[in-house]
């Protein structure tokens, strides 16, 4: 069974079809790559699958139940949790708090209750600050914990966005654009930190632009050209296909995908 | 984590502290009286602290709650026979309802859009409070009755001065208790990033109407120790002019800090009592003042002085 399924989603701004009769599926366990050129949709594509944006037409399933129109802290609360390729850091707070926000619906919490700071507040705190001291490690961040985050380097923000996700305990994760900003050394430790979510048993769909990344983590690759699929399979395929690499890659990109 | 604990109650006992050497020191009921008008505004702007400092949402209305809640300490005595110290708690929650109807479809709007909605709201309120004259006793107000406790009429400005003092106290333990929790950090969330804290799985529009229903009964109930300390209400104090008032304590202050509230109150209540001096100017000098902090201390006087304290103990 198939963790997402998108079917047939399409949507449009002022005339112009950004998404046109787009579909993907991905299974626990697997990175599902969506690459295209800038401007393509794919960002417009996880908007729209996050509930930011409702879909003009088409299907959207999580674990086979419908969730188009539903709001992003619904689906946060039914498996889904993505990151923003222009990030969406809680700026003004530190890295651990940005990650404990990520345990909101973890945490048995009442208003009242924390208003009036029952006992229960503090046993809430212990257990989620342990999970999001691990979260922190994972995605390497360890010793910035209390650092605010507005103060930290672009790529240490996206892999904050990565712990925060994961803290929410999803099944689906989508990442948007994880790399950029990432020198190769970092873009390695984001590439094996992607393949063990994925290994945990979480369905991840991962936008970007570096093919080097793309090509060594993901099981199956959709490429999105002008909202539409214009072709989808293995990265064996993808890399050889002549028009992904007409429409998408260009001659410098077939190049840099060959080295990969 | 203790540490974080020992934190928020020295925060609390420290204000108990000047709050009862102040109780000890004012010299007379004039002192008492001005130090008990800073406690309840301070209150009321605790709830903005909340609010904007915390949640990031604006009320320019916030005199409409603080309105509501001077005249339950009016209407409900001399109409319903109700006790007089029951009427901040039957007000609360009639502000409480009021924001909690009213910040549902207000609080869908952002930025200069919500400030103009409150602000209709506050004004709203202050007209019903001046027009329904055979209830509010219009434009001139009304008379509130004291409450007698085992015979006692409590009308001397020293009880008043302990009972508003006490109301700040608690008000002040609860929104620090709010720091660190779920809750809290969710109202931070939605004011760094909306878009993000609803992807984490909170409810944006249910947190916001939280911050805004705790406001409007932070307001509510100091404007009914207003009313039952002054012993008569007024329909300015739930005008526009009362609302910017309040705002402006908490911005001066520092929005998001507790101690900052009190002291943009403080600084609010007590500068034109100073200023009356000058006479005719007395409005624009306290303009001025207003204008400069905002100015060099953009984030307000306390973020600023922790800042300062900070650099000169490195
Ligand atoms: N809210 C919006 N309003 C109007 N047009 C939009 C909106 N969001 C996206 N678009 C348009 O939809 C198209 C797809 O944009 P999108 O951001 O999804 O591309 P992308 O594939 O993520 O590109 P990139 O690789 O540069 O991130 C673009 O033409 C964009 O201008
Ligand atoms: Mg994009």
């Amino acid at each position: 069974m198939s963790s997402l399924r998108a079917h047939d989603v399409s949507i449009a701004f002022g005339g112009i079809k950004a998404l046109d009769g787009v579909g993907f599926d991905v299974m626990p366990g697997e990175v599902l790559a969506i690459i295209g050129p800038n401007g393509a949709g794919k960002t417009t594509l996880f908007n729209v699958v996050s509930g930011l944006y409702r879909p003009t037409g088409g299907h959207i399933e999580l674990d086979g139940r419908g969730i188009e129109g539903l709001p992003p802290h619904r689906l946060a609360g039914m498996g889904l949790s993505r990151t923003f390729q222009n990030l969406q850091v809680f700026t003004e707070m530190t890295l651990i708090d940005n990650v404990l926000v990520g345990r909101h619906l973890r945490e048995r919490h009442s208003f009242l209750g924390d208003l009036f700071r029952l006992p229960s507040v503090a046993r809430e705190n212990d257990t989620s600050r342990k999970r999001a001291g691990e979260l922190i490690r994972r995605v390497g961040l360890e010793g910035r914990e209390s650092a605010i985050a507005g103060t930290m380097p672009y790529g240490a923000l996206r892999r904050l966005e990565i712990a925060r996700a994961l803290a929410t305990e999803p099944q689906v994760l989508m990442l948007d654009e994880p790399a950029a900003g990432c020198n190769p050394f970092e873009t390695r430790e984001l590439a094996a930190l992607i393949r063990s979510i994925a290994d945990d048993g979480r369905a991840v769909v991962l936008v970007e632009h570096d093919m080097r990344l793309v090509m060594s983590i993901s099981d199956r690759i959709v490429v999105l050209d002008r909202g539409r699929v214009i072709a989808r399979g293995a990265p064996a395929d993808i890399r050889s296909n002549a028009t992904v690499v007409e429409a998408y890659l260009g001659r410098l990109g077939a190049e840099e995908a060959a080295r990969a | 984590m203790p540490h974080r604990l020992s934190d928020r109650h020295l925060s609390v006992l420290a204000l108990a502290g000047v709050v009862i050497a102040l109780g000890w020191i004012l010299p007379n009921a004039y002192f008492l009286r001005i130090a008990t008008l800073v406690w309840i505004f301070a209150l009321a702007t605790l709830g903005l602290t909340v609010l904007i400092g915390q949640a990031g949402q604006v009320s320019l209305g916030q005199a409409g709650f603080l309105g509501v809640g001077a005249y339950a300490a009016a209407i409900l005595p001399t109409r319903y026979g109700l006790p007089p110290l029951a009427t901040p708690f039957v007000g609360a929650f009639v502000s409480g309802a009021l924001a909690f109807l009213v910040g549902r479809p207000i609080l869908r709007l952002k930025g200069h859009y919500l400030a103009i909605a409150t602000l209709g709201l506050g004004f709203l309120i202050s007209l019903v409070l001046t027009n329904e004259v055979g209830w509010t006793g219009g434009p001139d107000g009304m008379q509130v009755p004291r409450p007698v406790v085992f015979g006692v009429s409590l009308s001397q400005p020293s009880t008043w001065y302990w009972i508003s003092a006490a109301s700040l106290l608690i008000g002040a333990w609860l929104v620090l208790n709010l720091d660190g929790t779920t809750t809290g950090r969710a109202f931070r969330a939605l004011r760094d990033s909306e878009v993000g804290a609803s992807v984490m799985g909170i409810d944006v529009s249910r947190m916001k109407l939280r911050a805004f229903v705790l406001a409007a009964v932070y307001a509510s109930v100091a404007g009914s120790l207003l009313g039952l300390s002054n012993g008569f209400v007024t329909p300015d104090q739930s005008s526009f002019l009362q609302s910017v008032e309040l705002v402006t304590m908490s911005v001066l202050g520092g929005a998001h800090s507790v101690v900052g509230a009190i002291l943009g109150s403080a600084m609010l209540v007590l500068l034109p009592q100073v200023l009356t001096v000058m006479q005719d100017y007395e409005t624009l000098v306290l303009g001025a003042i207003v204008v400069v902090v905002m100015i060099f201390l953009p984030s307000g006087l306390v973020p600023a002085l922790v800042d300062l304290t900070k650099r000169l103990t490195r």
